[in-house]
Parts: C-alpha cells; structure tokens; sequence
C-alpha cells in the first residue's frame, strides 16, 4: 500500500487516535454552556485536556514515525479471538434477560473457557462450576442479589 | 414471625378473591434508593424499610442505585413494574432533574403514596460574625451586593434554590449573595468556618452537630412552622418573609399501581410512620418526618414542581 | 480494632495472605490483578474487614512474585522483575529455599519500616491538610499529576497520555460542581459517570483475560523444587540481613519515598534500588553481589506497598494502583480521606497500621514459607481454568456492584482499552491516577476560582499553596533530568 516502504507503525496509529480523541472532545466541550458574566463553566477542563490530548496525540506521531517499531506480527486469528470474547460479555445481558444471571453466567464462562482451548465437555463444566462456586459465594455469603 | 404473618395474610386474602392484587404482598418488597448509602435519604429509607416490613408482613429490602444525580435512581424506579414488589424513595431532585435538561422524568411518572421526611433548608452563618437576626443580613447585603457568598451544595442544588428563593423573597437579585458550588453541606460547612463562605443554606439537620458545638449560629429556618427538633430557631415567614423550601423524600411506586395495592402500601406507610420504632430513629437522626398522602400529597408535588421550576427559570439554571 | 481481631478479621487477614501468596506466585497474575477481582468482594464486607484483608493480600502478593523467579526464572509480579535474574542465580547456588528466604525477611521488614513511616508521616500530613482550603487541594493534584508524569519509569510522553486519558473518563457524567451533564451521549447510565470501580475491574482484571487469549502464554516448568529446611529459610537470611542491615534500612526508604509519589508503586521502588546496588557493585564480581541486590529490591518494593497508603489516606490521592482500589472502595462507601477520616474514624486508621505489622511481621513469612514449598505446583496451574475463573469474577463483580447489567459492557470497555494500551507501552497506573485525581484538580479549581471570583492571583498568594507550587515546578525539574536515567527499566509490557 505505501509503495515508499513507510508503513504506519503501531505508535503512529496510536498518537492518531489520541488526537482524533482530543479534537473531538475539544469540539463537544466547546458547545458546553459558560457561567453568568462570561466566566468559563463545565466546559472548562474537557476544552484544557481536548487540546493537551490532542498535542500529546500529535508529539506521537511525530517522535516514532521514522522508528520501526519492529515488533512481531500478529495474526489475524488473535483478534477473532478477542472478538469473540468481547462478542460474549455484550451479549451477555441479553442472554440475562432471556435465561437469568446464573444460566446466562454458566454459559458465557463455558464460552470463554472453549475460547481459552479448554475442551468442550470440560469447557461445559469449568463454566458451570465456576458459575456455582461465584453464586454461592455472592448470593449466599455475601448476600448480594444476582 | 415475618413468615407466619405472611402466610396467614396471603390464606386470608386468597380465599377472598383470585386476582393476584388482592393477595398483596405476597413475597419480598424492594425499596429502590436513588442515593448513596450512609446519606439522609438512604438513612431514611432504611428506617422506613425496617419497619414497614413489620406492617406489610413481607421483608422490605433496600436497594441503592446511585449515579446521575440522582437520575439513574429514579428512571430505575420509574421503569419498574407497577406491580407494589418495587417501590422506592423519591426525593426533591425529581422537581429539579428535568429543568437543568437531565432527564425527561418528572414526579408525575410515579405513583406518589406518601412523603416521608422534609427537611427545611436553614441560614447558618459562623458563630463570629456580626448578624444575630435575617435582617442583619438583609441589610448587609443591600448595602454591598455581591460580597457575601453563600454555599451548601452544587450549583442549581436545592441549597441552591433556597438561597435564589430567600433572595427574591426579599427583594434582591441572584448576584447579590452569589453561590460558591461545594460537593455538599460537610465540605461547605467546613468553608464556612473557614472565611471561605459567608453563609450556609444546607438544612438544620446538617449544620445541627456545628450548632451544637457554638461554632455556628442559625438565623432562620425556611419552613411553615418552627421545627419539632429545633424549636428555637425561628422561621422565615414570623419574621414577614414568605419563603419556605425544604430537602423532602417521598416513597412512591411506579405509575399504574393498582388501587388494591396502592391503598394496602399507603396504609402500611401510614402506620409505620407513626410507629414510634421509626420516629425514634428519625428524631435520632435529626431528620424532620412529615406525612402527607392522597389528594395532599399531588398538591404538594404540584406546588414543588411549580416553585422550584421558578426558581431555577430565574437564576437561568433552566436549560 | 476490635473488628481486627474478631473471628471475622482474623479470617480475612489468614484468607487474604492466603490468596496473595497464591496469587503472586503464579507468574502472569500481578497483586494488583489480585487486588482488583478482590473488589466485589470486599465492597460487600464491611470496611474494617475489607481493608485488612486488602493489605493482607497486596504485602504477601509482592513477595510471592519472587517464587517464580527463583523456581522457574520468571518473575511472578513486575515488582519482582527487577531482580529476578539475580534471584534464580542465587537459588541454583544455594537452594530455593535460601533465597526465597532473603526475599521473604528482607520483604518482611522493608515492609515495616514502611509501616513505621506510613504511622508517623500519615498524621504528620493529616496535621498540615487540616489548615487546606480548596486553593490547596488544587495544588496538590496538580503536584500528584506532575510526579505521575515522571514516576512511571517509561516515556513521560506516554504517561502523560495516559493520564489525560484518565482525566477525560471522570469528566463523563454530571458534574458535581456545576450539575451540568457532559459526555453522556443521551444515556442515562453514562450520566452517572464512568464507575471507577467497575473502570478498574475492567482495567486490571479483563485485560489480563483478554491478553492471554490475543496471546496464550504456555504453561511453566518448575526448573528449581524447594526443599524442606526451615533453616534455610528463615535463619539464614536472617543472619545475611543483620550484616547488610544499613543496606536494607536504605533500601527500604528508597522505597518509601517511590511508593509515596502518585502514580509509582512497589515494582518501580524496585527497579530504583536495585539499579542502585546494581551501579554500585559495578565492576566486581557479578555473582557475589547477587544477594544485595535481592535484598535491595525486595525491601524496597515491600516498603513501597506500605508508603503508598500514606498520600491515599491523609490527603485521598493513590499512591499506587492498589491504593487506587482502595480509595475507589472509601468513596462508594461515602468514606473521605483525610483528615475527616483521622478525626472520625480513628479506629479504623489503628486497625490498618496494626494490619500492616502483623501482615508483614507474621503473614509474610508463614506464608511466603508455605508458598515456597507450593512454588513447583503453583507455577504449573492451568491457566485457562484460572483465567475462566477470573472472567466470571470479572463480569460478577461489575454487575453486582451497581446492580446494573450496563456496568458489564463498560468492564469489558475498559478492559479492552487497558490491552490496547498495554500493547502500545502506555501506563495502566496512570489511567486510574487520572480518573482520581480528574475530579480533586476541577472541583477544586472551579470552587476557588468562583469564590475569589475569577481572580487568579488568589491561587498563587497562600503560603502553603507557594510551596506546592514549587515542589510541583521542582518535580518537573527533577523528572526532566533524571526520569531517563532513574527509572531506566526494560519495556516489560510490550510484547
């Protein structure tokens, strides 16, 4: 893609994102309503860090763009991996609300178990016992209501 | 005991009738709290819950969901069933919430069944200083607009609102006694006796250790009446000043609660309210208990709702 | 105190050196992991249970990351890799069990000597804050932030990134001072702002999980077994520690004074002494100089757990991420630090100081001696299960909290951005600094700017405020110098 052999590296892309996150919250704070008498109000700090962020971002990408950052590379399936891990805490209140805490607890850490390579059947039961043991532990001694 | 009332209750509604209204309560009540815990209203709730649970026959847990200033409590409460299983403190925030452009959520999205404590708003000032009566103050504003500062909560708080009220009472503008947000009456206090504020808008009950102490003195109450627990402190309207404003919590339930179960809780809260079991821990508690129901109790909401949309239209708090 | 000693308290203390000689043994799992999945649970008990325990599990975790450096060279928590080279030559000479008893006595009494100083200074700091007023506590985050800058032991830059990061997430919600919402995006749980407790969950429990699953560690071999021998263990290093006593005491105020700044805690008290006995001894024999730099690191990361509490309770600020959990559990209890918690509950303030002695005096040692003798099954635990396990915690923990299922979405959140700022070499400490310290620099401001109305000078003409200010200027000073050269650490976190 970048034929000059520059390819953006990793602390590039985060200086980038560091300041996109500036900008933006220089932008949002900036409609945040002042106090009587013209002195600044709410809108005050977020503005101060919007434009700090959004400098740190820039001093970011300036400062690693010429260094090869030379790290390894990661596979693809590394990430489907942590796809799906986050797919299954948000989906998880759903799961809640159709099958309640426990059922729903029991089968995401079943999930999450297979995706940490434990085997099915086993998978099954990490997830149902680690399930048990949390629910005793919280709802019966310490009485918190799940 | 808890249980074997329980079961005689519900065996003897259920032969009455098979709708399951009429079997209310049946199993545990939880009572939603839009407070932290250790607060006045989460104080008062749990006063509440410990004994309305001997007069409701089931056991009455509390719940804190805090956050938002108190909105995330009450759009939880709102969005529960109406069904009496979940009922909980609303407090005066719900007057106020929907002005500063929080939430859309206003006390008519409950079903009010009654109020529970009122605590008036006070003017405090250090012990040292120069003004013994509201007058002194009064005057010295008027003669030097904007010097004084007062504090006691947030801006656009309820202390907040009482000083914007007290102000306009008597003729003078929001500047001329301006408000130093603080992140509650404790820290204000605090300022207070340091030089830092003037005066002190929070409720008796708050400035109550400090009075008791002599470090400060307190001029005023903003209520009706002179208060049960502080009878010597006057209030605003002997001395010709129409103004009173208060910290209250009601309990309430979500709206489109069944007459059935509405009147079983309002007559459940009735009596326990008048339980010395609770008034004991509410007088301990400095908190001033006021009841209200019914027909009263809209009306009171109603002139709430009113009064302190006024209030915060004037000082431009509205969004 | 009597809670202390209480059937309750007693458990908790046993139960929670216990988990952190478990926890730190096993490499890959840090005492702030161990601290954090401890949050739901100990939100739940009473505070004077809570606590303890929490101490408990932080002074026995930091030494069990020695375990495994000296059976499998592999440091168990970051505190420990700074010597952790040193360590596993030393076990090969002279037995495991040796030197995870130098660890464990030198840990044990730089750990008090940072008690000792946490009971004197904490009070000390407590008789000056008393006379704060808003224009103070101002300086002071700003003088908290500056030493997060420069204490992280990698690039300021970074940090710096870090910590405006952190900054940002506490402005989410209604503000407290002025009551108007921001950065809500029309959600009625966001109003009620970023909930730090959940944050660190997500931050310090989720990110772990989500670490091990981007990249599987492989599970370690024990190359090392300890053997039973009491004496090794307890009388030799003893003897050892009398002879090199000034070492330790220096080592260990090292220390104390790494731990007190905001935003560094034991691992880089670690790195900052034992770089010091590592330049002194340059030149000589490499091997023979092994114990002093273990003794030097492990006292002074010890003293760092304790000097963390004294800035957290006198004056609210954390002195490291474990004080951060800590201070996240005070404020959800509606318990303020400072001087207000000195006056009213000063019974708690004792039964924390005494938790600190018998942690390290009675729990580090039995504990540290039981984990040395698990060292080889510890280190071979299935990390799938344990991670599963963690997951469940994770996602309990931040429901349970709030009650809110809401909560889980903004855990996993926080979680995921911990991993992508730990790959990027970005301080995690620092985020949390941030979310701390955010609220104290602006409610601070606003209430001194609004009452000296608008006039600036005010925050410059307060004496105590002038000396903060200079501190604050000569911080940056320092940390301009010397940050480089200091704190001059491998960069451990980046794969």
């Amino acid at each position: 893609m970048f034929k000059s052999g520059w390819r953006p590296n990793r602390s590039f892309i985060y200086g980038l994102a560091f300041s996109a996150l500036g900008v933006f919250t220089f932008v949002v704070s900036n409609a945040f309503p002042g106090l009587p008498e013209g002195h600044p109000g709410p809108g005050l700090f977020p503005l101060i860090m919007g434009a700090c962020m959004s400098l740190i971002g820039l001093a970011l990408m300036v400062q690693y763009r010429s260094q090869d950052d030379g790290n390894k590379h990661s596979m693809v399936g590394d990430w489907i991996s942590i796809g799906i891990l986050l797919l299954i805490l948000i989906v998880f209140p759903w799961l809640r609300n159709l099958a309640g805490f426990p059922i729903a607890l029991a089968i995401s850490i079943s999930g999450v178990a297979m995706l940490l390579k434990i085997l099915h059947w086993k998978a099954i039961i990490v997830g149902t016992s680690t399930t048990l043991v949390v629910f005793l532990l919280f709802n019966k001694l310490l009485q918190v209501p799940l | 005991m808890a249980l074997f009332i329980s079961i005689t209750l519900s065996n003897g509604c259920g032969e009455g009738g098979g709708s399951s209204d009429a079997n209310y309560p049946a199993r545990p009540v939880t009572m939603m709290v839009p407070w932290a815990a250790g607060g006045m209203t989460d104080l008062s709730s749990r006063a509440l819950a410990a004994v309305l649970q001997k007069h409701l026959g089931v056991s009455v847990n509390v719940v804190n969901r805090t956050g938002g200033g108190g909105v995330i409590g009450h759009l939880a409460l709102s969005q529960a069933r109406p069904d009496g299983y979940t009922i909980g403190a609303v407090t005066v925030e719900i007057t106020m919430m929907h002005n500063m452009g929080l939430t859309e959520l206003i006390w008519e999205d409950f079903t009010p069944l009654s109020l529970m404590v009122d605590n008036a708003a006070g003017i405090t000032v250090r012990m040292d200083s120069p003004y013994e009566t509201v007058q002194d103050l009064i005057d010295a504003v008027k003669a030097d607009p904007g010097n004084l500062q007062a504090s006691g909560t947030s801006r656009g708080g309820i202390w907040d609102l009482a000083r914007i009220g007290f102000l306009r009472a008597v003729g003078l503008k929001d500047s001329d006694m301006p408000w130093v947000p603080s992140q509650g009456a404790s820290p204000a206090l605090q300022e207070l006796l340091a030089s830092g504020v003037d005066v002190v808008t929070a409720s008796l009950t708050e400035v109550d250790a400090l009075r008791r102490a002599g470090q400060v003195k307190t001029l005023a109450v903003m209520a009706d009446e002179r208060l049960e627990n502080f009878p010597d402190v006057p209030t605003l309207k002997e001395q010709g000043i129409d103004w009173s404003l208060g910290g209250w919590v009601s309990v309430c339930a979500p709206k489109g609660l069944p007459d059935v179960v509405k009147a079983k809780l309002e007559e459940a809260i009735l009596k326990t309210m008048e339980d010395p079991e609770f008034r004991d821990a509410m007088n301990q508690a400095g908190s001033n208990i006021r009841e209200i129901q019914g027909d009263l109790l809209v009306k009171f909401l109603e002139g709430e709702h009113t009064k302190n949309e006024e209030s915060m239209t004037l000082a431009g708090l509205k969004q | 105190m009597s809670d202390l000693f209480s059937v309750q308290g007693i458990l908790a203390l046993l139960l929670g050196g216990l988990y952190g000689s478990i926890f730190g043994a096993i490499p890959g799992l840090t005492a702030t992991l161990a601290v954090a999945l401890f949050i739901p649970i100990a939100f739940f008990l009473d505070p004077s249970v809570a606590l303890p325990a929490i101490i408990a599990i932080s002074s026995v975790a930091i030494f069990a990351g020695d375990v495994g450096s000296t059976v499998a060279k592999i440091p168990g928590t970051p505190a420990s890799a700074a010597y952790f080279g040193q360590l596993f030559r030393l076990s090969r000479k002279e037995g495991p069990l040796y030197s995870l008893g130098i660890s464990a006595i030198g840990s044990a009494i730089g750990g008090v000597i940072g008690a000792l100083l946490l009971i004197l200074t904490a009070s000390l700091i407590v008789m000056v804050a008393r006379q704060f007023s808003s224009f103070e506590y101002f300086w002071i985050a700003v003088l908290g932030l500056m030493a997060g800058v420069f204490a992280s032991g990698g690039s300021a830059l970074k940090s710096f990134a870090s910590l405006l990061l952190g900054l940002l997430f506490a402005t989410v919600g209604v503000d407290p001072t002025l009551g108007f919402p921001r950065f809500h995006f029309g959600n009625a749980q966001l109003m009620g702002g970023l909930n730090y407790i959940v944050a660190m969950i997500g931050l310090f429990g989720f990110s772990e999980v989500l670490g091990h699953v981007f990249r599987p560690e492989k599970n370690f071999e024990a190359e090392l077994e300890a053997e039973r021998s009491a004496r090794a263990f307890f009388m030799r290093p003893m003897l050892l520690i009398l002879q090199k006593k000034w070492l330790v005491i220096r080592s260990s105020l090292v220390g104390v004074m790494v731990g007190f700044l905001p935003g560094a805690g034991a691992d880089i008290g670690s790195w900052v002494s034992s770089s010091i006995e590592k330049i002194k001894s340059k030149g000589k024999g490499d091997a023979e100089h092994d114990d002093e730099i273990i003794l030097a690191g492990t006292s002074s990361n010890n003293a760092a757990v304790a000097s963390a509490w004294i800035p957290a309770l006198s004056l609210g600020l954390p002195g490291d991420t474990i004080t951060a959990i800590v201070l996240g559990i005070f404020m959800m209890k509606g318990i303020s630090p400072g001087p207000l918690l000195f006056d009213q509950q000063p019974e708690l303030i004792t039964s924390l100081y005494l938790t600190f002695i018998i942690s390290n005096v009675i729990l580090l040692p039995c504990f540290g001696y039981l984990s040395a003798l698990m060292a080889k099954k510890l280190i071979k635990t299935p990390m799938p299960l344990l991670l599963s396990v963690v997951t469940a915690l994770c996602i309990v923990g931040a429901y349970a909290i709030n009650n809110d299922v809401f909560d889980v979405w903004i855990m996993a959140g926080m979680g995921l951005l911990a991993f992508l700022l730990k790959r990027g070499g970005f301080p995690l400490a620092q985020v949390v600094l941030g979310m701390v310290l955010g609220p104290i620099l602006e409610q601070n401001f606003m209430v001194s700017a609004i009452k000296s109305r608008w006039d600036m000078s005010s925050f410059f003409d307060r004496p105590v405020a002038l000396i903060l200010m200079a501190a604050t200027i000569l911080i940056i000073y320092l940390g301009v110098k010397y940050s480089g050269k200091m704190f001059k650490q491998p960069d451990t976190e980046i794969d």
